[in-house]
């Protein structure tokens, strides 16, 4: 048994080791590539360049994953599952369950995760432009850092889920519940939150020109240094909102009813509060 | 050995039915599947791994072969990889869409 050759299979297949069709497939690997690398030493190569031929004759793993890679059958009610690394795209996964799901650094782009339960899963690293996350259920997930451009989160639960310095770029979210979410230090200019639930989420560092928050009464919610340029806020009832730091000036607050202390913070960043009702 | 891309793709494009005749005259497992297309090909043609794998296992899949442990005791158990019913009736079908293409290519080329 060569060491350095089973090494090597570890490395590449270690995103892939939780699924047990994967184990098994490196365990016929190893013995296959075992018989290659001695066969090629009886031909007379030494060490180094039998193993590099062995290695060479292997081609593209990815190939082996896809054909073999999880069918959407067997995600539905898995718990704790790491999808780390692997290429899904365009897969479906609508109305699957999965908690603790991770689905770091892999390929999921164009993928239907639709009425689906992701309960504090993870996507960091992950692609997934143009996904559909319609009416999901994502308690505590991470999206950190990722492309969701053109991602659909319509009605979906995105309680207490962060979307830290993503790509949001045409992203919807219309009746989503964002209680607690984190769309921090994120573009959202012109995006709708119609129909959504905005109570202690939070915009820190976040662009939000231009985006319509009518009539609405906003509890908690955090716009911390976020922008604000063109950003209607007319007839909002504002209950402990924070507005430290952010560039209120070109924000519109006709109508709109506020508790003293919100009133303060907009009145030190030189907001037009004419036609504001303090409570 | 076959180095060029166009070739080399096109051929890869017959893996499955390739290893369909290999095992129509019995059981083999991985590794012996791509020596004896190496051999067979007077060492023009190597299947990667990755390639002959993939193949195995989509056919798998499609219930053209089925796959089974062997029982060595020395060194590692092999996977050995048996043909179906339903492979061998694949494996004719493919040749003879072969054999209809190539009379085609023949008249065209």
């Amino acid at each position: 048994m060569n060491e350095k050759l089973l090494k090597y299979l570890d490395g590449i297949f270690s995103p892939y080791e939780d699924l047990h069709t994967v184990k098994e497939l490196k365990e016929e690997l190893n013995v296959d590539l075992q018989e290659k690398l001695s066969d090629f030493k009886i031909q007379g190569y030494d060490d180094e360049t039998a193993y590099r031929m062995t290695i060479d004759s292997i081609g593209d793993i990815s190939e082996i994953i896809e054909s073999i890679s999880v069918k959407t059958r067997e995600l539905h009610q898995m718990v704790s599952q790491d999808f780390s690394n692997i290429n899904l795209q365009n897969s479906d996964f609508k109305g699957v369950k999965v908690h603790d799901g991770k689905f770091n650094g892999s390929a999921l782009k164009e993928s239907d995760f639709s009425n689906s339960d992701l309960s504090n899963s993870s996507f960091k690293g992950t692609d997934l432009q143009n996904s559909d996350f319609k009416k999901v259920t994502l308690h505590d997930g991470f999206f950190n850092g990722r492309a969701l451009k053109g991602s659909d989160f319509s009605g979906s639960d995105l309680t207490n889920t962060s979307f830290k310095g993503c790509d949001l770029t045409n992203v919807r979210f219309e009746g989503a519940n964002l209680t607690r979410t984190k769309l921090t230090s994120v573009g959202l200019k012109n995006i709708s939150f119609k129909n959504c639930v905005l109570d202690y989420t939070d915009f820190t560092y976040s662009d939000l020109s231009g985006v319509c928050f009518d009539n609405r009464t906003l509890i908690g919610t955090i716009f911390k240094g976020t922008g604000l340029s063109g950003t209607s806020f007319k007839n909002v009832v504002f209950r402990n909102v924070y507005f430290k730091s952010a560039n209120v000036k070109k924000a519109i607050f006709d109508g709109a009813t506020m508790d003293k202390l919100t009133y303060a913070v907009l009145k030190g960043g030189k907001a037009n509060l004419t036609n504001v009702t303090v409570i | 050995m076959v180095d060029n891309k166009v070739s080399s793709d096109l051929l890869r494009g017959h893996s499955d039915t390739m290893i369909l005749k290999l095992l129509m005259s019995g059981d083999k497992y991985g590794y012996e599947i791509s020596k004896l297309i190496h051999s067979n090909s007077n060492n023009e043609y190597e299947l990667k791994e990755s390639t002959m794998f993939s193949s195995l296992k989509r056919m798998e899949n499609d219930e053209n072969v089925t796959s089974y442990w062997g029982d060595e005791t020395q060194g590692g158990r092999r996977k050995y990889y048996r043909i179906n019913e339903k492979g061998k009736r694949t494996y004719f079908e493919n040749k003879e869409n072969w054999e209809y293409a190539k009379r085609i290519l023949d008249q065209l080329l």
